[in-house]
C-alpha cells in the first residue's frame, strides 16, 4: 500500500485532485450538467449542505465563466458544517430544516428573488444498514424539498441525491408534486456498485394552495406496508449520463493514462474538525483499551435555559 | 396524542432519544441532536412558551444514544466521536416531581472515557455503577470502577443493539452478522497476585502453570519456586539456571525441563521433586520442545537438533540427531510427531519435515510463516494414510497441512487470517472445539475459529514477559499467570462460557455471490473476506467458514469434480483467485486450498524502496465462471475492473493454474460473465458497465481446437443505458435463444438472439418494474424472475413470436423481502415449485407455487417464504 492507491482503485478520485475539485463528486454535478444543461442562463443558486463545496466549485467555475454580466450571478452555500472559503460563494452555516436558514438565504438575494437552481449533494453519516441508510437519505431529500419550496422560482430546477431503494417510488412520488419533471440520473463517475443516483426535478410549481412550511420539514409519512405492495405501473424515466467514451468509475487504470507520467498529489482540501479527530490519539494509544479523560470544563457547557 | 408527538420527536432529533416519566405532566424527553447537544424536553408542559428545559454540550460529534440511570442522577452518552461522556445531575432539592427535578437540577459532565475504537452505538448505565457499551468496532465493554472487560461478539461485525437486565446480571447483543448473544456479565476473568518479586530484588525469567493450578517460577538468581493454594515454596536452587534460556513442560503437565546457555538441561518432576541435571551439550541450547510426554528435541547452536527419550526417572536416552541447513542461526520452535516423521517449524518461519534416522529434512518450506518465526502446531484429525496438522506463526495465519506418512511428504492444504499476530497455543476442547491464545497488542486473547470470534481479552501487557497458562475444568477456563507491569506476579482465571448464541449470524457484511454445490448445500462469499460453505434446509446451518482472501469475495463457482468431490473457485478484490478441493464423505468435510493466486506481472520484493509506484492499477476480479475443456482440465474465465476478460487454465492432476488469455479487451469494467454453447461453439458472455454485452468466443479453449482466437468480440450490444448488473440465458429453439438481462438503469430486458455461425439479435423488449438498480435474474420457459435493491422480487410471464420477431414480457406477481441491498438470486425449479434464494445484506429463501400461471387472467398468487438469515 503506498500513496498512490486509492489512485490506482479510482480514478475520478485522482482526477480530482488533478483538476483541483475537492471532491470527486465534482464530476458527478458536470455529468449531469452535459446531459440536462442545468446551468445554462441559471444566475441564482443554492447548494444545500454543500460541504466540502466541489458542487460550489463546479457551479461558481460554470457560472461566472458563462455570464457576461457577472454581477448578477450569486451563489449560496449551506451547511452544517465548516466549509474551508471559495471564491465567489456566498457561504452559511445553517440547518436545513429551519425556516431561519431559509430567510437567512433568501436574504442573500437581492430584494429576495427567488433563485434559479437548488442543488443538494448532502447524505447522512452512513451507518452501513442499508436499509435504514435509505431511508435516512430519503429523509434529508425531503428536508431539501422543504426549504427549496421557499426558496426556488416557478419553473425552478432542482438537484437531489438520492440512495435508491425500496422506497425510492414513494420518494419519487413525492417529488412529482411539486415538479413537471421527474428524472432519476446515474452520472458515469458514480460507482455501479453505489446505490447513491440522482433526481433532477424541472419545472417546479407549488400546489394550489400549499405554503411552505417548516412544521414538518421531514413530510414525515409511513411507507405503504408489505401487503399494498403491489407491481408498479408507473413508469419514472432513468437516465445515465456521461458520455460514452468517458472514464468509467468502476474501472481499474493503470496510472499511465495516454503515456502521461504520472504525479502523485495530495487531497485538494482535507477534513475540517472531524469528529473522531480528538480520540484518534487516545484510541491509538499502545497499551492501553480505555482512556478515561478529564473534562475541560471550558469546553463543555450545560445551559440551563428556565430559571 | 401524546403518542404521536413523542415519535414526532423522536424523528426530529433524528439520532437518538430516550424518555421518563409516569404521567403527562411528567414526561421528560431526552434527546441527542445531529448538532452534537443533547436537549432535556418536557414535551407536555410549557414555562414561558418554551419546552426545553436544558442542553448539554460537551460531544464534537451527532450522538448516538442517551440513557438516564433509575434514581435520575447520572446520565451516560454516546457519539460519534467515539466518546463516552457520563454526565452528573445534582438535584436542587430532594422529593421533587420529575418535571421540576430536571427544570432545576445542575448537569456537569464528570468525566469521559474511550473504549471503543469506531462509533460507540449505545451504553446502558447499571444500577451497580458499571456501565455497559457496544459499537462499531463490534466490542461489548463492561467497565467496573477497578477495570474493563471486552469482549467480542462476532469477528468483523458492528453490535447494533444491546440491553442488560441487572437482576440476573445478564446482557444481550444483536450484531450486523444477524445473531443475537446472551451474555453473562458474573463470568469475567478473575486475578489475583501471586508474589511481589521487587522486594526480593530480583524478577521473573521463565515459569509455567501447570494443570492443577501450580505454579513454576524460575527467578534471575536462579530459584524455583512453586506458587499453590497461596503458599510459595522454594523448590530447587541451581546457580546454573541464571543463564536458563527455556522453561518448558511436558503435555502432561508433569515434568518441566529446564535448558541453559551453558549447555546444562534441568528436569524436574512436579509429582515427586525429582531432579535431573546434567551438561548435554558444549553450545548454547536454544530451544527445547516436548513432542508426548517422553520424548523431546533440544535444539543447539550451529543449528543441531537432538532428538531424546526422557525416562520415568528422568534419565535421557539420545536418539537421532538432525540440522537445519541455514547460513543463520536458526533452531525449531515447534514440532509434531506423526509416526516416524517430525514436522517442525522454526524461528525464521520455515517448515521441515524430518525424518528418522535422516539428518537432512526431507521437505521444506522457507518462511512460510515469514521471517518471524513458526510458534506452536497441532495434530487434528488423522486419516488412513495421512494427518492433517496445523500451525501458527507470527504472521498471524494459521495453516493446516496435509501430512503423508505413506508418501512420506507434507503439502499445505488452507490458510486462515486470524485476528492476532502473535498466536502461541493452539488445543481443542470439548465445548468450543479449537481454540488458539494470542497476544493481540497488549492482550492476551483466546480465539475460537470455530465461532469466528474471541472468547476473552485480558489485558496483560503484552507478551514480553514471563508468562504461562494452562486450561482447566475441560479446558472451559483458562489460568493464565504473568509478570505485571508492577513488577508483581499475576494469576488470572479466564472464563470461556460468558456466552450463549441465542441465534446463530451469517455473514457480518453483504453477501456479494452465492454457488450451489449440493441441492442444499450453497458456497456464499462475502464483503467480509469470508468463503462460507452452509446447509439451507428449514434452519441455517453453517459448515465451514474459510478466511482466507485478503480482501471482499465477489464471486463464486462451483463444479462436481468426481462424485462427492467439488472444485470451488472463488474470485475478489486485489485480483485474487483462489481454487478451492471440497471433499464431502458422510458427515465429514475436507476443504483443502489448491490454488492461491495474485494477478500481478511483477513482484517486486522491497516495493517501499522504489521511488515511483508501480504503473499497474488495483484490478479487482469482478466474476468467474468455470467450465471442463475437452481435454479434461478445466477452463476458468475470469472478468475483470480493468476491462479484461482473463482465462486460466487449471489441471486438476499437477494442481496447476496457468493464465492462458489476457487480450480480450471489454473497454469498461466487466460486471458479470456467463458460459453458454451456441450451437458448436463455446461462448462467454461479458456485461459490462456500460451496458454491452460481449459474445465472446471461446471454443480454442474448450475444444483444444487450433482454430485462431479473435481478439474482438464475435458480437457486441449494447443493452442497457449503464451497467448490466445480472443476466441468464435460456434456449428457445431452432439456434433462437433468449438472453434477459437487468440493469443499473432499473429495466427488464429480454433479448432474443438467433445463433447458427454468427451471433445476430432478432428482437428486444425491455420493461421498468423496479425502483432500483436490478440486479438478480433467473430465466425460465413462460416466466422470468428478478430482484431488485428495492427489495422487490418480482415474477414476470414471457412470450415471443420469431415469426413477426416479437418478445413480450408483464409483471404478474410480486413479493417483498426484507433483505437490502441484493446481490443476486438463484432459483431451483421442480415442477411447478419454485425455490429462491435471495442474497445481499443477508439472505432469505422462500418457495412459490407456480401452477396458477397458466391461467388467465392470473389468480391471486400464492408465495409462502421463510427467513433463513438476515
Amino acid at each position: 500500500m503506498g500513496k498512490s492507491s486509492k489512485d490506482k482503485r479510482d480514478i475520478y478520485y485522482r482526477l480530482a485532485k488533478e483538476q483541483g475539485w475537492r471532491a470527486r463528486s465534482a464530476f458527478k454535478l458536470i455529468q449531469i450538467n452535459s446531459q440536462f444543461h442545468v446551468l445554462d442562463g441559471v444566475k441564482r443558486v443554492v447548494d444545500l449542505c454543500a460541504a466540502p463545496g466541489s458542487w460550489s466549485q463546479v457551479l461558481s467555475k460554470a457560472l461566472y465563466s458563462d455570464s457576461e454580466d457577472k454581477d448578477d450571478v450569486k451563489i449560496v452555500a449551506v451547511d452544517l458544517q465548516s466549509m474551508a472559503p471559495l471564491p465567489g460563494v456566498v457561504q452559511l452555516k445553517g440547518d436545513i430544516t429551519k425556516e431561519s436558514t431559509a430567510n437567512e438565504i433568501l436574504a442573500q438575494f437581492d430584494g429576495g428573488q427567488l433563485v434559479d437552481l437548488v442543488v443538494f449533494d448532502g447524505a447522512p453519516d452512513v451507518t452501513g444498514l442499508h436499509d435504514l441508510d435509505e431511508y435516512v437519505q430519503a429523509q434529508l431529500l425531503l428536508a431539501a424539498l422543504n426549504i427549496t419550496t421557499y426558496l426556488l422560482k416557478p419553473g425552478g430546477t432542482f438537484i437531489g441525491k438520492i440512495f435508491r431503494g425500496k422506497d425510492s417510488s414513494l420518494l419519487i412520488s413525492q417529488l412529482e408534486i411539486f415538479f413537471g419533471d421527474v428524472v432519476v440520473a446515474k452520472p458515469c463517475s458514480s460507482r455501479n456498485s453505489s446505490i447513491e443516483s440522482f433526481v433532477v426535478c424541472r419545472d417546479f410549481r407549488l400546489p394550489d394552495g400549499y405554503k411552505p412550511t417548516m412544521a414538518n420539514p421531514l413530510m414525515t409519512n409511513d411507507s405503504l406496508s408489505w401487503d399494498e405492495m403491489d407491481v408498479h405501473r408507473v413508469i419514472t424515466p432513468f437516465v445515465a449520463c456521461g458520455s460514452l467514451s468517458g472514464f468509467d468509475a468502476d474501472k481499474t487504470y493503470p496510472l499511465e493514462i495516454d503515456g502521461l507520467q504520472y504525479i502523485q498529489r495530495n487531497p485538494v482540501q482535507g477534513p475540517i474538525a472531524p469528529p473522531y479527530e480528538k480520540s484518534k490519539p487516545l484510541i491509538t494509544t499502545k497499551g492501553t483499551s480505555v482512556v478515561q479523560t478529564p473534562i475541560d470544563q471550558g469546553v463543555a457547557s450545560a445551559e440551563k435555559l428556565m430559571d | 396524542m401524546k403518542y404521536v408527538y413523542l415519535i414526532l420527536f423522536i424523528i426530529m432529533s433524528r439520532y437518538s432519544a430516550t424518555s421518563i416519566g409516569e404521567d403527562e405532566e411528567n414526561i421528560i424527553v431526552f434527546s441527542g441532536t445531529v448538532f452534537r447537544e443533547i436537549v432535556i424536553w418536557s414535551p407536555f408542559r410549557r414555562l414561558n412558551g418554551l419546552n426545553i428545559l436544558q442542553r448539554l454540550q460537551m460531544h464534537e460529534g451527532v450522538i448516538f444514544s442517551i440513557t438516564v440511570n433509575k434514581s435520575n442522577s447520572i446520565i451516560s452518552s454516546t457519539s460519534d466521536d467515539r466518546s463516552i461522556v457520563i454526565w452528573k445531575v445534582e438535584a436542587f432539592a430532594e422529593h421533587q416531581n420529575t418535571y421540576d427535578h430536571w427544570k432545576f437540577a445542575k448537569i456537569t459532565p464528570a468525566y469521559s472515557f474511550y473504549a471503543h475504537k469506531a462509533r460507540v452505538w449505545k451504553s446502558i448505565l447499571m444500577q451497580s455503577g458499571n456501565i455497559l457499551s457496544a459499537g462499531e468496532d463490534g466490542q461489548i465493554c463492561l467497565k467496573t470502577s477497578l477495570r474493563t472487560y471486552q469482549w467480542e461478539e462476532s469477528r468483523g461485525s458492528q453490535v447494533r443493539s444491546l440491553d442488560c437486565m441487572e437482576i440476573k446480571n445478564l446482557a444481550a447483543s444483536g450484531c450486523t452478522s444477524g445473531s443475537v448473544g446472551l451474555w453473562s456479565l458474573d463470568t469475567v476473568p478473575k486475578s489475583e497476585i501471586l508474589a511481589d518479586y521487587k522486594k526480593d530484588n530480583r524478577y521473573p525469567k521463565h515459569l509455567v502453570v501447570l494443570s492443577n493450578n501450580g505454579t513454576y517460577v524460575l527467578y534471575s538468581d536462579g530459584h524455583v519456586v512453586l506458587y499453590k493454594n497461596n503458599t510459595s515454596n522454594n523448590i530447587y536452587q541451581n546457580d546454573v539456571l541464571c543463564c536458563t534460556l527455556t522453561m518448558v513442560k511436558s503435555p502432561c503437565e508433569t515434568k518441566v525441563t529446564f535448558t541453559t546457555s551453558s549447555g546444562h538441561i534441568v528436569i524436574l518432576k512436579s509429582t515427586s521433586a525429582q531432579v535431573f541435571f546434567d551438561k548435554i551439550s558444549p553450545d548454547k541450547i536454544v530451544s527445547t520442545i516436548w513432542l508426548n510426554n517422553s520424548q523431546i528435541i533440544i535444539c543447539c547452536r550451529g543449528n543441531k537438533i537432538f532428538y531424546y527419550e526422557v525416562f520415568e526417572d528422568l534419565k535421557l536416552n539420545h536418539l537421532d540427531t538432525f540440522c537445519i541447513c541455514s547460513k543463520t542461526s536458526s533452531w525449531i520452535t515447534a514440532a509434531v510427531l506423526v509416526e516416524n516423521l517430525i514436522f517442525a517449524g522454526c524461528n525464521e518461519g520455515s517448515i521441515y519435515l524430518f525424518k528418522l534416522n535422516h539428518q537432512e529434512p526431507i521437505q521444506l518450506f522457507s518462511k512460510i510463516h515469514s521471517f518471524a518465526g513458526v510458534t506452536a502446531m497441532w495434530t487434528h484429525e488423522k486419516y488412513s494414510n495421512f494427518t492433517v496438522i496445523s500451525s501458527v506463526g507470527r504472521d498471524g495465519h494459521h495453516r493446516y497441512w496435509n501430512v503423508s506418512t505413506q508418501s512420506e511428504s507434507v503439502y499445505e492444504i488452507r490458510c486462515d487470517i486470524l485476528p492476532t499476530k502473535w498466536p502461541f497455543v493452539i488445543t481443542t476442547s470439548l465445548v468450543h472445539g479449537l481454540l488458539i491464545c494470542g497476544f493481540k497488542e497488549s492482550n492476551l486473547i483466546v480465539y475460537s475459529p470455530i465461532e469466528q470470534r474471541i472468547l476473552a481479552t485480558v489485558p496483560c501487557g503484552g507478551g514480553h514477559r514471563a508468562w504461562d497458562l494452562t486450561f482447566n475444568n475441560d479446558r472451559d477456563s483458562i489460568c493464565f499467570v504473568c509478570s505485571s507491569s508492577s513488577n508483581k506476579l499475576e494469576l488470572n482465571e479466564i472464563p470461556l462460557h460468558g456466552h450463549h448464541t441465542l441465534l446463530k449470524g451469517f455473514h457480518s457484511m453483504i453477501v456479494n455471490c452465492m454457488a450451489k454445490v449440493t441441492a442444499d448445500l450453497m458456497i456464499t462469499g462475502s464483503d467480509d473476506t469470508t468463503v462460507r460453505l452452509t446447509r439451507f434446509n428449514d434452519s441455517v446451518h453453517n459448515l465451514l467458514i474459510l478466511r482466507s482472501h485478503i480482501s471482499s469475495v465477489r464471486s463464486v463457482s462451483c463444479l462436481t469434480l468426481k462424485p462427492n468431490v467439488y472444485i470451488i473457485v472463488t474470485v475478489g478484490g486485489r485480483a485474487q483467485l483462489k481454487i478451492w478441493t471440497l471433499n464431502i464423505t458422510n458427515n465429514d468435510m475436507y476443504c483443502e486450498e489448491s490454488i492461491s493466486h495474485l494477478l500481478k506481472t511483477k513482484q517486486e520484493k522491497k516495493p517501499w524502496r522504489t521511488v515511483l509506484p508501480s504503473n499497474e492499477g488495483e484490478t479487482r476480479f469482478m466474476d468467474v465462471c468455470v467450465q471442463y475443456t475437452k481435454s479434461k482440465s478445466i477452463l476458468i474465465s475470469v472478468g475483470c475492473s480493468d476491462g479484461i476478460l482473463r482465462l486460466y487454465n487449471y489441471d486438476t492432476n499437477n494442481k496447476t493454474l496457468s493464465l492462458i488469455e489476457d487480450n480480450l479487451d471489454c473497454n469498461s469494467c466487466i460486471l458479470k460473465i456467463l458460459p453458454v454453447q451456441l450451437n458448436s461453439y463455446h461462448y462467454v458472455l461479458t456485461t459490462d458497465t456500460k451496458g454491452f454485452i460481449n459474445f465472446w468466443d471461446i471454443s480454442k479453449y474448450v475444444d483444444n481446437s487450433d482454430v485462431d482466437l479473435s481478439f474482438t468480440p464475435k458480437y457486441r450490444h449494447c443493452l442497457h443505458q449503464s451497467g448490466i448488473n445480472c443476466c441468464d440465458w435460456l434456449e428457445i429453439k431452432n439456434y433462437y435463444g433468449l438472453i434477459t438481462t437487468g440493469g443499473d438503469d432499473q429495466r427488464l430486458s429480454l433479448s432474443i438472439f438467433h445463433y447458427e455461425d454468427t451471433v445476430t439479435l432478432l428482437c428486444n423488449t425491455s420493461i421498468y418494474i423496479h425502483f432500483s438498480q436490478v440486479t438478480g435474474i433467473k430465466a425460465y420457459n413462460q416466466f422470468v424472475i428478478t430482484a431488485s435493491v428495492d427489495q422487490k422480487i418480482i415474477f414476470s410471464s414471457w412470450n415471443c413470436d420469431l415469426s413477426s420477431k416479437t418478445v413480450q414480457v408483464l409483471p404478474f406477481a410480486s413479493y417483498f423481502t426484507t433483505v437490502a441491498d441484493i446481490h443476486g438470486l438463484i432459483a431451483h425449479k421442480n415442477g411447478d415449485k419454485v425455490k429462491v434464494i435471495v442474497y445481499g445484506q443477508g439472505v432469505e429463501t422462500f418457495h412459490a407455487d407456480m401452477s396458477s400461471l397458466t391461467q388467465s387472467p392470473p389468480p391471486p398468487y400464492t408465495i409462502s417464504a421463510i427467513i433463513l438469515a438476515r
